[in-house]
């Protein structure tokens, strides 16, 4: 509480003034009126010569008179219980007031001035709270010498050590991003070597039985690579380094592209997809958007049974847009339902080929971009995947 | 963190043979920007419990704990100023109030404890809540969907600890009811918001991360809401 001391100062300083002052102007008047008194006695003395022992009597010891009768006297020469007051009293007693008026003017302003201040103060300081809870750390506090300066320096430091935990969390961010990337860049050489030496070794080959290993090589060789393309970009995403460059995009362009990528796979099962609802605008990163779509697209034609419809619906509202997969196969099982997303989780009836990482690495990149991916059971039989982006996120 | 926290809470209305039990030794923990859930039927003691939480009725036994502090603790006017800065309630029935404009109904919190609204954030929230053009017009002048969206914006206007929605799409058609849940859903991910939401509904529960069901005044059960079989 040591802040508090001057005003401690300034308050006893300020009682001790005032009480200085009204000690001199009491004994002021009292010598006044004293000297009034001792004057009018005098001319009472000196006007009756002769009679000075009853005059002093008089003044000195009860006589037994009734004051009554003395101030009826008085009353007649127009003395009414009071004096009359001079112009040099007058003056003194107007000049008093103006001082204390003035003093108390000033000490009013001043208080007014100080809790002006401090409400100056205490708006800035919530003012800047209020940057710092929205993420905006910084640093420039205007220092003063007032009360609130030791509260300034505690949040300054406590807003400094957020800033510094948060940097240090965003660098390690980047030091993930950058280890795998490297590593990833370190598999695809040798990948790249691996599938070249396989196209070669089937050049060289005849007979059929070291033809199928090789072309089975080829084929685990060629998931290996995806599966660490998918690794990276999850990665990324969960370390929150994956950058996401949201534009407008047409609905029907970012559907037509997701179906694109997994044509083959459709059309190897004879399956169809079948588009409803609007087209609208959807702002999102078409790249990242188009892959997590096809991955669902691809689970549901994995699932769903040959030469069947794959229906896909976007619809649109003022707060989120939507995108609804669906496929008419056998549904999730209650098992399933709440792994589905996990990583590297196969599903009971799973693809062969399948790497249990699509289903994650679409939420991941849904989530990425504010959005939100929900998977369900329809009443008729089939699997539901719904995605949503919110706007205004 | 753990904001919300309330520990064997019950309540008992009336006394002798009106007594009734409407919530019996509740325990119930919320984290920070949870979105939760709480269904049952009408009669389960579900608004008896958000009356708790929100300090606007008292417990006959339990503590609650909002943000660290005992609210069963609080005397009256300690407890409205609570209600006013640290719950934002939203009603099935928007509670504005019909003689003031959109933009003092959405003031109202912060003007009541004569507080300097913020202006950056009643712009940005106005603006999510697609209030922005509204904002002169009387309440009976907006539709239903609109009215509500009023009362949320009322409600997150004071950066609530907690956000106590009641059947808030009670009153609602479809369309209306899918966007005002994704506004709730919006505010839980754009601020943080922790929200607890009431309904009977279980299609609109089932937007939440976590769905505690309640029966005869007891949770019944409590679970994070994973993807499941549902009927549409």
């Amino acid at each position: 509480m040591t802040e508090r001391k001057p005003e401690i100062l300034l308050l006893t300083g300020i009682f001790a003034v005032s009480f200085l002052f009204c000690s001199i102007v009491f004994y002021g008047n009292y010598r006044h009126n004293e000297k009034i008194f001792y004057d009018k006695m005098a001319v009472i003395a000196a006007s009756f010569p002769g009679e000075e022992h009853r005059l002093m009597r008089v003044l000195k010891e009860e006589t037994g008179c009734d004051p009554a009768a003395g101030e009826a006297i008085l009353r007649r020469y127009g003395y009414e219980g009071r004096l009359p007051v001079k112009g040099q009293n007058l003056r003194f007693g107007a000049g008093g007031l103006l001082f204390a008026g003035i003093c108390t003017a000033a000490f009013l302003f001043y208080l007014r001035r100080e809790n002006q201040r401090s409400r100056e103060r205490i708006d800035h300081l919530t003012e800047y709270l209020r940057q710092v809870e929205e993420g905006e750390y910084w640093l420039s506090l205007e220092k003063g010498q007032d009360s609130f300066s030791n509260l300034e320096d505690e949040i300054y430091k406590t807003v400094l050590a957020l800033r510094e935990s948060r940097e240090s969390l965003r660098r390690e961010k980047q030091h993930l991003a950058d280890d795998l990337a490297d590593i990833s860049h370190q598999f695809k050489t040798p990948l790249t070597a691996l599938s070249v030496l396989g196209e070669l070794l089937e050049r060289h080959l005849f007979g059929t039985e070291d033809a199928a290993l090789v072309s089975r090589m080829e084929g685990q060789i060629r998931r290996l690579t995806e599966l660490t393309a998918a690794l990276l970009t999850l990665s990324k995403a969960d370390a929150g380094v994956l950058t996401f460059e949201k534009r407008q995009v047409p609905v029907s362009e970012l559907i037509g592209c997701s179906l694109e990528a997994v044509e083959p796979l459709l059309e190897e099962r004879k399956q169809q997809a079948e588009c409803a609802g609007e087209d609208f605008l959807l702002c999102c990163d078409l790249g990242w958007t188009r892959e997590a779509l096809g991955n669902l697209i691809k689970n549901a034609s994995d699932h769903g049974p040959k030469q069947s419809t794959i229906s896909i619906r976007a619809w649109d509202n003022p707060v989120f847009s939507g995108i609804v997969v669906e496929d008419s196969g056998p549904g999730f099982s209650a098992k399933d339902l709440g792994h589905l997303f996990d990583r590297f989780y196969r599903g009971e009836n799973a693809a062969e080929d399948s790497t249990g990482i699509g289903l994650c690495l679409a939420k991941s990149l849904i989530e990425g971009q504010g959005g939100e991916i929900r998977a369900e059971n329809r009443k008729e039989k089939g699997a539901r995947f719904i995605i949503k982006f919110y706007k205004h996120v | 963190m753990e904001l919300l926290k309330c520990e064997k809470l019950s309540k008992i209305y009336g006394s002798g043979q009106t007594r009734v039990t409407a919530l019996k030794e509740v325990d119930l923990s919320v984290k920070k920007g949870e979105f939760v859930a709480i269904i049952g039927a009408s009669g389960s003691g579900k608004s008896t419990l958000l009356h708790m939480l929100g300090g606007v009725d008292r417990p006959s036994g339990g503590k609650i704990w909002i943000e660290g502090t005992d609210i069963s603790t609080l005397n009256e006017k300690q407890l409205s100023i609570f209600r006013r800065r640290k719950v934002g309630l939203v009603y099935q029935f928007y509670n504005l109030i019909p003689s003031i404009d959109i933009r003092q109904n959405i003031l109202l919190p912060m003007l009541l404890d004569a507080q300097k609204p913020d202006e950056k954030r009643f712009e940005e929230l106005v603006e999510v809540l697609g209030l922005k053009e509204r904002l002169d017009h009387l309440p009976s002048q907006l539709s239903g969907g609109q009215q509500q969206r009023a009362a949320i914006a009322r409600a997150l206007i004071y950066r609530p600890a907690i956000l106590l929605a009641d059947e808030p799409t009670g009153n609602l058609d479809r369309k209306n009811s899918e966007e005002i849940l994704g506004l709730l859903k919006l505010s839980n991910k754009k601020y943080k918001q922790t929200i607890l939401l009431i309904t009977h509904d279980e299609r609109i529960a089932l937007e939440a991360d976590r769905i505690i069901a309640i029966e005869d005044g007891e949770i019944l059960s409590d679970r994070e809401n994973l993807p499941r079989e549902v009927k549409r």
